[in-house]
């Protein structure tokens, strides 16, 4: 220490947040004030809690600074508790499923994947768990280094709103109680069963699968998809894109597929045009303007009064009005009246197995009769082999009997819902080929409208003018019969006269099962 | 109801299976031969018994004489081979309710074990 310099004090300091307390002994501090005594008067007069490892400390300090006073020393003397805060209440909801990466290569570098199906929705299913309830956590006060309490801040609960589309759990799971679209905001979390998209169906939303009522404000652009479990209106065009609607489905603009998308809907159908698209309708379709180049499936009636069909094919199970068919350049047009796809198809696949059911159970039979006239006397196998062939025979004739019955259900079905009734208001045109009960009517030229064909009793075509005068559909076209088409009364005959049964039931018609 | 299938051979005992769940009766048991009946039906308490005549160990007729020295009540239908008249005397008077003869049909077994059971609960209604 130089003479005459001021003598140096021992320094105690407080941190900012109260939480420690170190004590600073600088060099050359008169050793009487760096005796524990006054160190310990310095803590009471700043009014540092002394806990007896501060007394410690401050020993050891006091100790070492009189072993060599021309050294510096600092230690921390005292330290406080810091309060804890307890954490806010949360929802915490599931990230979105997004599709997954694929490796084509398997090679670990290339990797792609499908941007069409990422979606920005949050759509879930009935019992889906789509978020989380957190609860707060609990605050805990401090203490500073003079024993004065450090407030703890109190957390808050999170408990959003919910109506009765949604559930909280025990745990806090948040549980979709139907299928829809979770919408939050405002603290209210709920599941809506109508989505309304205000732009297009495009790279903003992604493909669309909505199990409620989807309104789609403009259109859908080219390869995405879009799925509404209930009704579906689309305001804007439809251009490539597949559709599929379990409901009823509204085609403000109408859809151009330009044959790379596909429309399926359950319900009816209503649209403005349908241009180079495959599309299948469960009941009744209408449309404003045109169908082109279009295989358009409709199972009940299609009402089309001022719409053309040109190129392509129409299939109707009902009665159908359209303005006019094919067109003057002669396109090739398909027209097939009065058939039901999915019931030709279910009678085609019953028809094949029908003679094989059939030949079993008669094969099985004549092996137990000739099994019966060959055996006087029955040895107790032969018995059990006889009535193994019994229970054979019984579990074929159940089969065969089933078969029947679906056959016939399936013939009401289609008795009931197709009908060969087709206006035309305007002209059928060359190149047009229809079929029409169990004929194939081809036109060699035009034919003018306003005109009604359908069969007569005995299941010619016949066709009605304005004279209202029927007139056999040969007289206009060329008539020729197919065979490509489920002839439904004959099979009806057939299955009753094999079950012993008349072919007509009097017990009316039996609906289809679903 | 508990049934119990006697009877050496497998097939045998899947056609009367299906029978009996073609009538509802799910709980069934089953017994390659007598002995192995004997040893089953104390645990087992069936309610009905479908039983074989010719069986290995011990035959059907030797386990209805066993079994009805304990069990007077529960209703046997003997299923056999065994057509002749003195045979199917001595199955009945050994303690059988019903009797049916190879081959039968799905509906012949149905029809005879309706009628068993029919025949039983009408004293118990009455």
């Amino acid at each position: 220490m130089s003479e005459g310099a001021a003598p140096q004090l021992p320094i105690l300091t407080i941190s900012p947040d109260r939480l420690k307390a170190s004590l600073r002994l600088p060099a050359g501090t008169p050793p009487d004030q760096a005796a524990l005594p006054c160190l310990l008067l310095l803590l009471e007069e700043r009014g540092v809690r002394c806990s007896e490892t501060s007394r410690q400390t401050l020993a050891k300090m006091a100790e070492t600074f009189a072993g060599d006073p021309s050294a510096t020393i600092e230690s921390i003397i005292a330290e406080g508790t810091p309060p804890v805060h307890g954490r806010d209440g949360r929802v915490e909801f599931v990230a979105l499923a997004q599709p997954e990466v694929q490796d084509p290569q398997g090679s670990g570098e290339e990797k792609a994947v499908d941007h069409h199906a990422r979606s920005s929705l949050r759509i879930v299913k009935e019992g889906d768990v789509f978020g989380r309830i957190f609860d707060p956590t609990e605050s805990c006060d401090g203490v500073d280094v003079c024993g004065q309490a450090l407030v703890a801040r109190t957390a808050r609960v999170v408990r959003p709103t919910i109506d009765e589309t949604v559930k909280i759990d025990k745990d806090g799971s948040i549980v979709a109680l139907r299928a829809g679209l979770v919408r939050t905001g405002e603290n209210i979390v709920r599941v809506a069963d109508e989505l309304l998209i205000k732009g297009y169906v495009d790279f903003s939303t992604g493909n669309v699968d909505f199990p409620g009522t989807l309104t789609i404000n403009r259109g859908v652009r080219d390869l995405f998809s879009v799925h509404a479990g209930k009704a579906l209106t689309i305001h804007g065009l439809v251009e490539a894109s597949t559709i599929a609607c379990d409901g009823d489905a509204v085609l403000h603009a109408g859809m151009a597929a330009r044959h790379k998308g596909s429309l399926r809907v359950a319900g009816d159908l209503n649209t403005k045009y349908l241009e180079g698209t495959p599309a299948t309708v469960g009941r009744d379709a209408t449309v404003l303007r045109e169908v082109t180049n279009s295989t358009l499936i409709v199972g009940r009636k299609l009402s089309a009064p001022t719409c053309s069909v040109l190129g392509g094919s129409l299939k109707v199970g009902g009665a159908a009005e359209v303005a006019q068919l094919g067109s003057e350049g002669g396109v090739s047009t398909e027209v097939v009246l009065g058939k039901h796809a999915d019931c030709e198809r279910l009678a085609r696949e019953m028809l094949e197995l029908y003679p094989k059911f059939l030949a079993s159970v008669q094969a099985k039979e004549a092996q137990l009769a000739t099994l019966k006239a060959n055996i006087r006397k029955l040895t107790h196998t032969q018995a059990e082999s006889l009535t193994e062939l019994e229970f054979e025979i019984a579990a074929a004739q159940t089969k065969l009997n089933q078969l029947r019955a679906s056959i016939t259900r399936v013939c009401d079905r289609v008795s009931q819902v197709c009908a060969v009734d087709l206006t035309v208001n305007r002209a059928i045109m060359p190149g047009v080929k229809l079929y029409v009960g169990a004929y194939l009517a081809e036109f060699p030229k035009q034919v003018k409208g306003p005109i009604r064909i359908a069969l007569n009793d005995g299941g010619v075509p016949v066709i009605v003018g304005a004279s209202e005068v029927p007139s056999p559909l040969s007289s206009v076209a060329k008539l020729s019969p197919v065979t490509k088409y489920v002839d439904f009364a004959k099979l009806r005959r057939l299955v009753a006269a094999e079950a012993g049964e008349p072919a007509d039931r009097a017990d009316g018609a039996v609906p289809l099962a679903a | 109801m508990r049934i119990m299938l006697i009877d050496d051979s497998k097939t045998m005992r899947n056609i009367q299976k299906a029978v009996l769940l073609q009538l509802g009766h799910k709980e069934v048991l089953e017994a390659c031969d007598g002995q192995d009946a004997l040893s089953k039906v104390a645990a087992f308490k069936p309610e009905l018994l479908l039983v074989d005549w010719n069986m290995p160990n011990m035959d059907g007729l030797t386990f209805v004489k066993t079994f009805r020295q304990t069990n007077k009540t529960t209703p046997i239908i003997m299923v056999t081979s065994e057509a002749e008249r003195p045979r199917v005397i001595e199955a009945i008077k050994a303690g059988v309710n019903n009797y049916v003869v190879k081959p039968f049909t799905p509906d012949l077994l149905s029809q005879r074990i309706n009628e068993t059971l029919t025949r039983l609960a009408a004293p118990a209604a009455a």
